[in-house]
């Protein structure tokens, strides 16, 4: 009996000796690859900074597929490319789910030690604050692009859209350069298409749009199957935003022409509030956006107001979906993932000739937008040189093709580019209006979720007269606008007050005895873009009173617009 | 039986205070530092780096007049009674387990409830938000294929605002994760044989003898947990974040005061203001320890 | 006859209760170890039955995702115990052996902080590590994370040193050891039981830590397993299988650990448990 305890015992001693030394071991191989990580990632390298390999980070929250083997192909032609100049480099990618993305920039940017190449969100204190200023490099030829079409072009113009979209327009600075550019497309189920319209034609107008979907909701009443014409992400509500904003473009547009004020064909946002006010602009044109989404919106998805994008792609990919516009970042999931044919379309537009070719104004110009993905060089980083030159090779014309275009089937920045095979349906439209149009029924994130929120009840409750609900609805939020504009033009005071300071400081720097030339003729052009900046600030500060006070004759004129048009029934 | 060193002996023993040093200088670094400074901190408008404005009481006025803070601590109101219930399972398979006759079964079953408790808090929190899921997710699943919603319907638990708050208290079932079954296993091999046999004696039935006997007699621990349970609670936003995101669920409506704090100063940039929270936090726990300490007699 | 009968009715209950708790507390479990072997097709369409072919490649690409931050995570939450309960064993016997003047007003120090909700520091801790230049460092975790369990570790350990009878304190005293004989040599080996609990609480504790490796750490190569899940499950074209296999791999380190420390650790619970 004792034998057989000591046996146990020694036998339990023995199972948690080797429990011990098993932690033990475990524990001195975690401590090996801390360490190891540790030293590849170079931080804080004080003993011998020379030989050790500089090491800048980029970050970023594209997840989609292929990203970011596209960025690990530049990566390594990048440190290649720079081995052969005797440099060694050494370039990691941090991927951040877009979930926890704004807390993590927030914090990394505060802390001091934060990446060096980053994906910027679109706060513009922040841009401002922590990242290098760019324009006196976008004015000069990108350095990878010999031997490219682009070679002697300024870097800002090898942009489609000439960075007008790394603007940062209160600063009048360019923070950042963005790497892919996106359009929205239509994604089409053309088996189901065939199978309830009888053909593959796949709709080109607007009202074409509206009777296939009409076909393919008898055609699901036929097999006794539900099926959704239009399948709509609502959460966010950026589908609804962005087929409002098409119409309204495709409707009003000719107002850059004839409002603009310098003749260079576009008007400032805050000046269409002031047109508006002075009665420039025709109230049943500008609604007539609503009445289209209240046609076309009869077809989109039971609930579309809280699904999200996972839920309206898992219905598309179970064939129970026809239509689906969606941006082109999901082109290649979107075709790769499904059993049946998908045909990706450009959005059906108005049509010059049909319904509505009275108030049709143009086609959109798609090169004037959609370039996202800014990356901005931070200036705690420790190696500034080198990350300008990572993003400058990111953004050359070879590169940003391969990457984009190649890796991860999305449509490049670079202009000049040949959009081939799977691509040709991203290929830019070429409109007549160069740039967007503000829609004056709401300015900032709070009006415009409420306006949107109009439209969307306006789909979901189909009420007779939809013009005429909106307008009542935009009556309402009156006071949120003049909130807003309020709240903008305090901010801009407040600026301004900084930018007093900041000229003050710049003007006392140059009088200093002391200054090489070089850092004279730095403060001069600091001085100058202070002025600038200063002008564009004042100008902005006074369109955003102007349009505050034209808010009432706003008002007035909808209500107007209501009381004439409450007894007509469309 | 500790050795009184007076303060006479002192000089002969005064290198014994470097043994409190250290963790002292931690503590002091790492806990009542940063508490000076968070408190300080209140009457800023700071974004957490260089800019700091003095801006008085504005973040305090803020904070009680702010009606997501308040709807904040009814959320979490929610929650503690919600856990309070939740107490229920793991007492009841402590009592029943300590009744199962069969000694390996007994062992067996000990083990078992061990495991939940290792696997990663994480792993556990996000199986359940797979349960949710509104497309793929099991729950969904389940009552598609009981019929009970169509093949293209789904039930948004953790998107619809009616449903987020309860998929929040349900998750987890049946809530034998934590120490508590153990714990309370152990409190009830306390009690000696002898009480058992008086009670079968005087015909006492299990019931009884549960509420009598059991529930009085392991109620130290019942209480330590509760306590320890409505703290955590009322700190604890970690589940929360990872079922919805610091959004706090649709229109924000499961948030709880540690979240709220989470946003307003690492998303918006209001570190002061979270600061301001913070403090509500603390007073508002002092308030229930004082209460604790007062109305409810601990025995040791 | 009929006490038996009853009886056995009455054990098939609790039986019977108990397989059911068991039954929902391993279903997650269950399903995540069979969707591990899934690929996204066969998923949708049977979530619930195993089935062939087993893709046991979603183990390697589990790995890759997460691999390194066990070790991470190993690091972090081994130095973090050792560091803690070293400290902490320092304090909690000059709070146990000696009542030197201040004592009681240094206790206190200690005390107070039992009380004070940890989540109201969160903004001041991340000035902390960020002004320390810690940022981004595994030793922001440590650091917080001993600092952290001082309070509650302190108080267990003094309790179970009080109990230490004074003749063998005395008894080495005389030999001529000092204090760090004393607590070599007598302290630790008798409150081995108690350390063994605290211990493989701090480590459950801080391997579940989230928060912390949330705002201190910005690489991806230095997260920590927990935040490391979270981004798993935030990816763009959801793997299932991948991802279930991911989890599967991130619950095997302590199931392991345990297996060898359960003996200590439930003796340590009911001990520790015991003494309230």
């Amino acid at each position: 009996m004792k034998e057989k305890n000591t046996d146990n015992n020694r036998r339990k001693k023995i199972i948690s000796a080797l429990g011990g030394i098993l932690a033990l071991t475990f524990y001195i191989i975690s401590c090996f690859v801390v360490a190891h990580n540790n030293s590849v990632a170079g931080s804080k390298n004080k003993k011998s900074p020379e030989s050790a390999a500089k090491t800048i980070t980029i970050a970023h929250w594209q997840l989609e597929d292929g990203f970011r083997e596209g960025i690990d192909y530049a990566i390594k032609e990048f440190e290649k490319l720079k081995a052969e100049q005797g440099e060694r480099v050494k370039v990691i990618q941090n991927a951040i789910p877009s979930r926890g993305y704004s807390q993590w920039y927030i914090t990394q940017l505060i802390s001091g030690n934060p990446a060096d190449v980053i994906e910027l969100t679109p706060s513009p204190e922040i841009q401002s604050r922590y990242f290098m200023p760019l324009s006196e490099h976008i004015v000069k030829p990108n350095p990878f692009n010999k031997g490219t079409p682009c070679e002697k072009i300024a870097w800002k113009d090898t942009f489609t859209d000439g960075m007008d979209g790394a603007l940062n327009p209160i600063f009048a600075e360019y923070f950042g350069a963005g790497i892919f550019r996106h359009c929205q497309r239509v994604y089409v189920n053309l088996d189901l298409l065939k199978a309830a319209t009888g053909s593959e034609k796949t709709p080109e107008t607007l009202e074409e749009w509206i009777e296939c979907c009409k076909k393919i909701e008898e055609y699901g009443q036929k097999i006794n199957k539900p099926l959704i014409p239009i399948g709509v992400r609502g959460i966010g509500k950026t589908t609804v935003g962005m087929f409002f904003s098409r119409y309204f473009a495709q409707t009003n547009n000719h107002y850059n022409d004839t409002l603009s004020l310098f003749g260079d064909a576009r008007i400032p946002n805050l000046e269409m509030f002031s047109a508006f006010g002075e009665g420039k602009l025709d109230i049943d044109r500008m609604l007539a956006p609503v009445e289209m989404m209240h046609e076309i919106g009869k077809y989109f998805s039971e609930g579309f107001t809280t699904t999200d994008s996972q839920q309206t792609k898992f219905l598309f990919f179970t064939g129970n979906v026809c239509f689906f516009p969606e941006g082109t970042w999901d082109a290649w999931s979107m075709v790769n993932n499904t059993p049946f044919k998908v045909k990706i379309i450009p959005m059906p537009s108005i049509s010059p000739t049909g319904k509505y070719k009275n108030i049709y104004s143009g086609r959109i110009y798609e090169n004037a937008f959609g370039v996202s993905g800014k990356f901005g060089i931070t200036k705690a980083s420790r190696h500034p040189e080198l990350a300008l030159e990572f993003l400058q090779f990111l953004t050359s014309w070879k590169i940003n093709q391969k990457t984009m275009m190649e890796f991860c089937k999305w449509p490049a920045v670079v202009i000049n580019t040949e959009y081939t095979g799977f691509l040709e349906a991203m290929k830019p439209e070429i409109g007549d209006s160069k740039s967007s149009l503000q829609c004056p029924f709401f300015f900032n994130e709070k009006s415009r979720m409420k306006a949107l929120e109009s439209i969307e009840r306006i789909i979901t409750e189909q009420p007779e007269n939809a013009k005429v609900t909106f307008a009542k609805d935009v009556v309402k939020n009156v006071p949120i606008l003049k909130d807003e504009f309020e709240n903008v033009s305090s901010d801009y005071e407040r600026q301004l007050f900084d930018m007093e300071g900041n000229r003050t400081t710049i003007a006392c720097n140059i009088l200093r005895s002391d200054l090489s030339d070089a850092a004279r003729k730095n403060q001069n052009i600091r001085a100058l873009i202070a002025i600038e900046n200063t002008i564009a600030r004042e100008l902005e500060r006074r369109r955003t009173i102007a349009a505050y006070n034209s808010m009432d004759k706003i008002k007035e004129q909808l209500e107007d617009y209501i009381s004439n048009n409450e007894e007509s029934v469309e | 039986m500790a050795t009184e060193i007076s303060v006479k002996k002192l000089r002969f023993y005064w290198g014994i205070y470097a043994l409190v040093l250290i963790p002292l200088a931690l503590v002091l670094l790492f806990n009542y530092y940063p508490i000076f400074n968070g408190f300080i901190h209140i009457f800023y408008q700071w974004d957490g780096d260089a800019v700091e404005e003095f801006t008085g009481l504005e973040n305090l006025k803020n904070v009680l007049t702010d009606i997501q803070v308040w709807k904040s601590f009814l959320v979490v109101s929610i929650f503690v009674v919600s856990n309070l219930f939740k107490m229920i399972i793991p007492i009841t398979a402590a009592v029943v387990l300590h009744h199962v006759i069969n000694n390996r079964a007994n062992y067996v079953y000990r083990v078992m409830f061990v495991i939940p408790m290792v696997i990663p808090s994480m792993v556990g929190l996000l199986l359940w938000k797979y349960f949710y899921e509104p497309n793929q997710g099991i729950l969904n699943g389940i009552l598609r294929s009981l019929g009970v919603i169509s093949d293209t319907d789904t039930i948004l638990w953790l998107s619809d605002k009616m449903l987020t708050i309860p998929s929040l208290v349900f998750a987890g079932f049946p809530y034998v994760g934590a120490f508590g079954v153990l714990i309370y296993l152990a409190g009830l091999q306390n009690i000696p044989e002898e009480v058992y046999e008086a009670a079968r004696v005087d015909g006492a039935s299990p019931l009884r003898i549960f509420f009598s006997i059991e529930l009085p007699l392991i109620m130290t621990q019942v209480r330590i947990n509760l306590i320890l349970m409505i703290i955590q609670t009322i700190q604890g936003w970690q589940n929360v974040y990872l079922y919805v995101g610091d959004s706090g669920g649709p229109d924000g409506v499961a948030t709880v005061p540690g979240l709220l704090i989470f946003r307003e100063a690492f998303r918006h940039g209001l570190f002061g203001y979270g600061c301001a929270i913070g403090f509500l936090i603390f007073l508002i726990t002092l308030l229930l320890t004082f209460i604790n300490n007062k109305f409810v007699r601990t025995e040791k | 006859m009929k006490y038996k009968t009853k009886q056995k009715i009455c054990e098939f209950w609790k039986h019977l209760f108990l397989w059911s708790v068991f039954f929902f507390t391993f279903m997650p479990l269950y399903l995540m170890l069979n969707i591990s072997l899934k690929d996204n097709e066969q998923f949708a369409r049977n979530p619930w039955f195993p089935e062939a072919p087993f893709h046991w490649e979603n183990y390697v690409v589990g790995w890759q995702h997460i691999g390194d931050k066990i070790f991470n995570t190993t690091f972090v939450a081994f130095t973090t115990v050792v560091l803690s309960l070293g400290i902490a064993v320092l304090g909690a016997f000059f709070f146990a052996r000696y009542k030197m003047p201040g004592s009681k007003f240094l206790f206190a120090v200690f005390m107070v902080l039992m009380m004070y909700p940890g989540v109201a520091n969160m903004v001041p801790v991340f000035k902390l590590i960020t002004s320390l230049g810690l940022y981004n460092s595994h030793w922001a975790l440590i650091l917080s994370g001993v600092a952290a369990g001082q309070a509650m570790a302190i108080y267990v350990l003094r309790n179970f040193i009080e109990d230490i009878p004074k003749d063998l304190f005395d008894a080495v005293e005389i030999d001529g050891g000092r204090v760090w004989h004393q607590i070599w040599h007598i302290v630790i080996p008798m409150s081995m039981p108690i350390i063994g609990t605290l211990a493989i609480l701090k480590i459950i504790g801080s391997w579940n830590n989230f928060v912390g490796p949330l705002l201190y750490i910005r690489d991806a190569n230095r997260q920590m397993l927990s935040v490391a899940l979270l981004y798993m499950d935030g990816e763009y074209t959801k793997q299932w299988g991948e991802l279930m296999a991911g989890y599967t791999i991130a619950s095997l380190p302590l199931i392991v650990l345990f297996l060898f420390c359960m003996r200590l650790f439930v003796k340590g619970l009911t001990a520790g448990a015991v003494k309230g």
